[in-house]
């Protein structure tokens, strides 16, 4: 018997953007305790094999739908619609957003409290995000194929803020030291 | 149901108790724990000692000692007595000729290191397989049953060569591995069991040679570790290294050391850092071979020379904690691992970092042998598999190399294992038939800048224009953390494949040489060795096999099939009466085919189970 090939299928969630995150956490678990390779040990090779192989395909699905951007490709990719991987955004407004919070990022070293400055580029990374998770909802519910083009769209936007929140984290951690 | 009478009349089917052991292989010390009546206890050798410090003297007539005899030695016989091997342990040559160490090192054809002694030139792997063979037999000795299995701890950040490296040491030692568990996610075993402990906790390890720090949450008995971090080699012997550069400035002693020199002035500088722990000032007196000095030092002066180290830890404690997406309030716990730990800048710097004191509790020396003693019990099925689950991650960004000598990552660090993840790639060349396929390690861009785990190449792909042929490159990191990789061409119907695990130092061949290496002087003792292997081996297949039919028989199988299943279980128990090892493994073989499909129909049912075990309710959604 194999596992279901669905993520959101594989731990009982409905498909869909909102996720109840502390519900996916305890159906992953409940699904580690009887799989994972902990539990044969002293099976056979065949079954011990098969139980990586289970445990494997438990922890990607986990991963991928506990974080907002890849959850959202994946609801795509099931919907049949695949986000290209080095296509550039040609939004003008967009591009010069992310020029300007570059910018201040450069700033912050120099500046007087690089703390608050970091926190607020941080609040305004998340708010944006947040902005964009929320259209990205609306065209998916919506579900035509240029509203999917438009979904897509929003991942990628989605990429370019989750890459400056890492940035601001390495940057962070050089003000520290 | 005859089958089900297979135990003898008058036995019980219940579960047998088998030994498995947790050790602690650790850069000073070495420990053994095993769990006795549900409890886990660390042994002591005769003379009351838990603790067996890592170190092995070679003598020259090949003989090995290992611990306190050993450690009497280092000054004595500085060039064939060896300490802190787990610093070597899946290193390359090159990696280690930045430390000073005592004793002389060549290279193998490899790049892996050997130490010259006056018993010829002996491998990191060796001399570890040595701390382990004493371990085991303390452990053997003191509870008087053969160990079945072992569960051995390695520093969370421990890439795959020094886990490679830490597997085959097991081997040579003739140690059945269980599982290679991280040193953190032990002591939080042992920790959270202890005082029933719910919510996120940090564990900070700083022992002899390495420093990890991991951030878990505990719940309901699964212990998953969310982030983790630190330096492989970082730990007490460079607070011993840096007091010992400060004495040398003081002394002005400006000639080389020889290596007994070294290895006084190390162990003075580790004494007084330990004295530093309990008192605010130390006197030193130094006379060896010329070398002087006398004078008085404090605990300020020292936690200033230290002070980097210290900061060191925590720049990676931070990391781990954002790692995990915490932030400081949000730990409930902090546990302190580790000798090292004992140094009271460390706990200082651990609480101000954290905002709260850290948990004393467990003696942080022996809190990692009792988590993995704990571990071990589980996995060999003494205990209720129900009740603990460890989820743990692997450490390091694992990728391979692309243009320009680039990095790209596959797994990245952090990742819950095991894992497996595919990535796809093309040639660039028309009519390219074969790829070159570099595995690394590490979190830097630059190829240069990680480690390097492996180079393969996939040969036989059908010509093609440039980009049109794909191949699809996957890793596999199992539960101990160890990768291999295999590639394919997917676009056509021609499919070559390729599968490397990255090894490092030690071929096959070496290792199986050493194993002969350690027998030959029991040539007698290699063939009741193997029987007695193959009969635990095949005594824990009936055992298991037992306990499933027992369970499920009546459920999963027709009479046709118990009968097949009886008849190969018959088989394997007229072989093990005649005490024949070749006759024993081919009646295991037998029985393993006969009982697959029944084997089958359990994992089906436990898929099944788990699917059920969800929330009522959940599938209607979709």
């Amino acid at each position: 018997m194999n596992l279901p090939d669905n993520y959101f299928e594989l731990f009982g969630l409905a498909p869909e953007f909102g996720l109840d995150q502390s519900k996916l956490l305890s159906q992953y678990r409940t699904l580690q305790k009887a799989l994972h390779p902990d539990r044969f040990t002293q099976a056979d090779d065949h079954q011990k094999l098969i139980s990586v192989q289970n445990t494997a395909l438990v922890n990607e699905a986990y991963q991928t739908l506990k974080a907002d951007t890849s959850r959202a490709e994946y609801l795509l990719f099931q919907a049949g619609t695949v986000v290209p991987k080095d296509t550039t955004i040609q939004e003008p407004e967009f591009l010069i957003s992310q020029m300007e919070l570059r910018e201040s990022m450069m700033d912050v070293e120099g500046s007087d409290s690089p703390e608050d400055q970091l926190d607020q580029l941080r609040e305004e990374v998340e708010g944006s995000s947040g902005k964009i998770k929320q259209e990205f909802i609306g065209h998916w519910e919506k579900g035509c194929e240029a509203e999917l083009n438009q979904a897509v769209l929003c991942v990628q936007k989605l990429k370019f803020y989750d890459k400056l929140a890492i940035e601001l984290d390495h940057l962070e951690e050089q003000l520290f030291d | 149901m005859a089958l089900l009478q297979i135990s003898e009349p008058g036995q019980s089917v219940e579960h047998l108790y088998r030994t498995a052991v947790g050790i602690d292989l650790g850069t000073t010390h070495s420990l053994v724990a095993v769990v006795v009546d549900g409890t886990p206890k660390t042994l002591a050798n005769h003379t009351g000692s838990h603790l067996l410090p890592s170190v092995v003297h070679v003598g020259s007539d090949g003989t090995f000692e290992v611990g306190v005899e050993a450690q009497q030695k280092l000054t004595s016989d500085p060039l064939n007595t060896i300490a802190s091997v787990k610093r070597l342990l899946g290193k390359n040559i090159a990696e280690i000729q930045q430390y000073s160490t005592p004793f002389e090192l060549s290279s193998s054809k490899g790049g892996s290191p050997l130490i010259r002694t006056n018993s010829g030139d002996k491998s990191p792997v060796e001399i570890s397989a040595q701390i382990l063979k004493q371990l085991n037999t303390l452990a053997e000795n003191s509870l008087g049953e053969k160990v079945e299995g072992a569960v051995i701890t390695v520093p969370a950040y421990f890439d795959d060569a020094q886990r490679q490296a830490t597997k085959d040491a097991a081997k040579v030692a003739g140690i059945p591995l269980l599982r290679l568990l991280n040193e953190p996610t032990a002591a939080a075993v042992a920790y959270g069991l202890d005082q029933a402990a719910e919510g996120v906790i940090a564990v900070y390890d700083l022992g002899g040679g390495t420093f990890d720090i991991s951030i878990l949450s505990l719940e309901k008995g699964v212990f998953q570790v969310l982030s983790t971090g630190g330096d492989s080699a970082l730990g007490g012997d460079d607070f011993d290294q840096a007091l010992s550069q400060w004495i040398l400035e003081q002394s002005a002693y400006e000639a080389p050391l020889s290596a007994q020199q070294t290895n006084v002035l190390l162990q003075l500088c580790r004494s007084s850092k330990e004295q530093l722990s309990s008192q605010t000032e130390v006197n030193i007196d130094l006379d060896i071979e010329s070398l002087k000095w006398s004078g008085t030092l404090t605990r300020q002066q020292f936690d200033q020379l230290t002070a980097p180290l210290v900061k060191q830890t925590l720049r990676a404690t931070r990391k781990a904690v954002r790692d995990a997406g915490m932030s400081t309030e949000q730990i409930q716990d902090v546990v302190l691992v580790g000798g090292s730990t004992r140094m009271l800048a460390v706990r200082e710097a651990v609480e101000q970092f954290f905002g709260q004191a850290p948990k004393q509790g467990i003696d942080p020396d022996r809190v990692v042998a009792l988590g993995a003693a704990i571990q071990a019990d589980t996995l060999i099925g003494n205990r209720s598999g129900d009740e603990m689950l460890l989820l743990d991650v692997n450490p390091l960004s694992l990728g391979i190399e692309i243009m320009g000598g680039m990095v790209e990552k596959i797994v990245p660090r952090n990742t819950t294992i095991p894992i497996s993840r595919a990535q796809e790639f093309t040639t660039y060349k028309d009519g390219q038939t074969a790829m070159a396929i570099h595995v690394l390690q590490g979190e830097r861009e630059l190829v240069n800048d990680c480690r390097s785990l492996a180079r393969f190449e996939l040969r036989g792909i059908p010509p093609m224009t440039a980009g049109a042929a794909k191949i699809q490159v996957s890793f596999k990191v199992d539960a101990d953390g160890l990768l291999s990789v295999s590639a394919r061409e997917t676009s056509t119907s021609v499919e070559s494949s390729v599968e490397v695990k990255p090894s490092y130092g030690l071929s096959e061949n070496e290792i199986t040489g050493m194993l002969q290496d350690s027998f030959a002087h029991a040539e007698a003792d290699k063939v009741a060795r193997s029987l007695r292997e193959v009969e635990v081996e095949a005594a824990g297949l009936l055992e298991t096999l037992e306990v499933a039919l027992k369970a499920d028989a009546e459920a999963l199988l027709d009479a046709t099939e118990l009968q097949k299943i009886a008849d190969a279980v018959d088989a394997l128990k007229q072989a093990l009466k005649a005490q024949d090892a070749k006759q024993i493994t081919s009646a295991m073989e037998f029985l393993n085919h006969q009982s697959a499909g029944f084997a089958q129909k359990r994992m089906d049912h436990s898929i099944r189970d788990a699917l059920a075990g969800r929330e009522l309710g959940e599938i209607e959604n979709n």
